[in-house]
């Protein structure tokens, strides 16, 4: 086993131990009584489904998004498990596309103190704002930012250990660390990024590793957060590695991502932008083996205001109808390497407005219009080109009528 | 960078990382932060604890969540659980208020939710003044 591999493995396992001496010596019996009960378990669950209609091709879906079963299980004061169901339209069938039944999370976590805590297992590392915080009540549109989608690869969870604190010193601060399996380069595609490349603890290439963490200040109605990821994305066997001309190692090729965001929050508007850089410094290297395309800079961002009407109406209880409206731009072949090919299509632009109204806390019904901007398609990269396929239209707009729940 | 090279010096930011974060904790108590002992269900909190501030945190070794006591404007003693009312995460103090960094719950200063997933507001636990004590119910739901 490589000697940097083996100093990790040694880390964790000194830090399991530690935290599990700790979980069996606790003060359990003192508390019983005065806490939950040991042994406990919480279901909760949060969906969301949506009426779309493309305003070009004058074609409409209707769609069960997404359905999440969150089972919560608590063995002690100190330990408990976390997980997460997730269904994606509706119904998977064989031989047809679409459709995904996964894991969203599954870890146990282990508490230090009440305000220290490691996870282990299939967890979200703390990137951007969308990938921990993804329940339809708490972001606008139908759809998540497409940043959050197209360049922060939310929901991304992969398997490793994680760190979580907030500082007692200093108020309002929290901070997150994680060691987590690195991504897969393999399936990196030019149109989505890194997107591909997640492994969702499905049988993950862990001899290539991550290292993430983030740190997030609130004072007053001001959020602001910055994380950071860096990972190495071939998790090849050094004969596998080299036939590929690949390096092999636990951060070779790395993918570095870098996001910063801010959230103002007033009862009466909100505020929100971010913006994320991903960097593939051996972007070459990959498209010589896999001829993915694959970009040496990516970058996103997206400014999003909101305001609540009821309030601004001097309304008072529980409903809620918030107007908002998000702009983004990406691109995804910000900086290409010698071997890329130029696609136009991957710089995009979208706009996004609509309304949220909340009939009871809990429960959104979503309306929005979104306009879709992109550059013109490379036709060197198209195999079907048109009239064979349908004609790609540079600016499309789409009308979503949805809903979302979570409780 | 050499692989060698940049491995050492991950590894490197990693134990950094490790030890780094802890410290932006602190070692010693933070002036808010006062530790409690819990005398059968309940905490006890020395008035003299607001001789200079207007709220403490209370932690007990044995309970897995703090409480937030604030002496309010007529005098008397508010104490709120610190566990988000989502899905029972602790929630953080803010200048202004608590939040839940696990899906962004975030409540008022009285404890009552100003953001969603969090439906319900923050759980307050009885209080009683004796002699030179605050006594702190705590039971939970
Ligand atoms: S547990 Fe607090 S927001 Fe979900």
């Amino acid at each position: 086993m490589n000697p940097a591999l083996k100093r990790i493995f040694f880390v964790i396992i000194c830090t399991f131990i530690t935290v599990s001496t700790k979980a069996q010596t606790a003060e359990d019996s003192l508390v019983t009584g005065l806490t939950k009960r040991d042994g406990s378990t919480a279901i909760s669950g949060y969906g969301e489904f949506k009426f779309n209609y493309d305003l070009r091709y004058k074609t409409g879906t209707a769609n069960m998004t997404r359905a999440v079963l969150f089972v919560g299980h608590r063995f002690n004061k100190r330990v408990s498990l976390v997980s997460e169901l997730e269904l994606e339209d509706a119904k998977i069938e064989g031989g047809e596309a679409g459709g995904e039944f996964n894991l969203e999370q599954l870890y146990l976590r282990f508490n230090l103190n009440a305000s220290h805590y490691l996870t282990a297992g299939l967890f979200i590392p703390r990137i951007g704002i969308i990938n921990e915080n993804h329940l339809p009540t708490t972001f606008n549109g139908n759809d998540r930012p497409y940043t959050e989608k197209l360049v922060i690869p939310s929901t991304w969870r992969e398997m490793g250990i994680g760190f979580y604190g907030t500082s007692s010193r200093i108020t309002g601060l929290s901070y997150s660390a994680a060691l987590i399996n690195g991504l897969n380069a393999s399936k990196f595609e030019s149109e989505s990024g890194i997107r591909a490349g997640r492994q969702g603890g499905k049988m993950a290439t862990a001899t290539n590793l991550a290292i993430t963490g983030s740190l997030v200040y609130n004072t007053g109605d001001l959020r602001a957060g910055i994380s950071a990821y860096y990972g190495g994305s071939t998790g090849l066997s050094k004969r596998e590695a080299d036939s590929l001309l690949l390096d092999n190692g636990v951060f070779s090729t790395p993918v570095i991502l870098t996001e910063a965001n801010i959230t103002f929050s007033k009862p009466l508007f909100t505020l929100k932008t971010l913006g994320a850089v991903i960097s593939i410094p051996d972007a070459e290297k990959l498209n010589r083996a896999y001829a993915g395309n694959t970009a040496s800079m990516m970058f996103g961002g997206y400014f999003e205001a909101g305001i609540n009407l009821l309030h601004a109406f001097k309304h008072k209880g529980e409903q809620k109808l918030d107007l908002f409206a998000r702009a983004e731009i990406i691109n995804l072949n910000a900086e290409l390497p010698d071997n890329g090919i130029s696609n136009e299509i991957n710089e995009k632009t979208f706009f996004i407005t609509g309304l949220q109204y909340f009939p009871a806390k809990g429960v959104v019904i979503k309306a929005d219009y979104t306009l879709r901007n992109t550059g013109e398609p490379n036709n060197d990269l198209i195999i079907n080109p048109f009239p064979e396929a349908l004609p790609y239209y540079k600016s499309n707009g789409f009308f979503n009528i949805g809903a979302g729940y979570s409780f | 960078m050499e692989r060698r090279q940049f491995i050492k010096s991950a590894c490197v930011a990693c134990a950094g990382m490790a030890i780094t974060l802890p410290f932006l904790n602190g070692c010693g108590t933070p002036a808010q932060l006062i530790q409690a002992a819990l005398n059968g269900d309940e905490l006890q909190v020395p008035l003299t604890a607001f001789a200079e501030k207007n709220y403490v945190i209370v932690r007990s070794k044995q309970l897995e969540f703090d409480v937030f006591l604030k002496k309010e404007s007529d005098g008397c003693y508010k104490a709120l659980l610190m566990r988000c009312t989502h899905r029972n995460n602790p929630v953080q103090r803010t200048s202004n208020g608590f939040v839940c960094h696990e899906h962004g719950s975030r409540f008022d200063e009285q404890g009552l939710v100003l953001t969603e997933p969090a439906v319900k507001n923050l759980i307050e636990l009885p209080t009683t003044i004796n002699q030179s004590y605050i006594h702190i119910k705590y039971r939970l739901p």
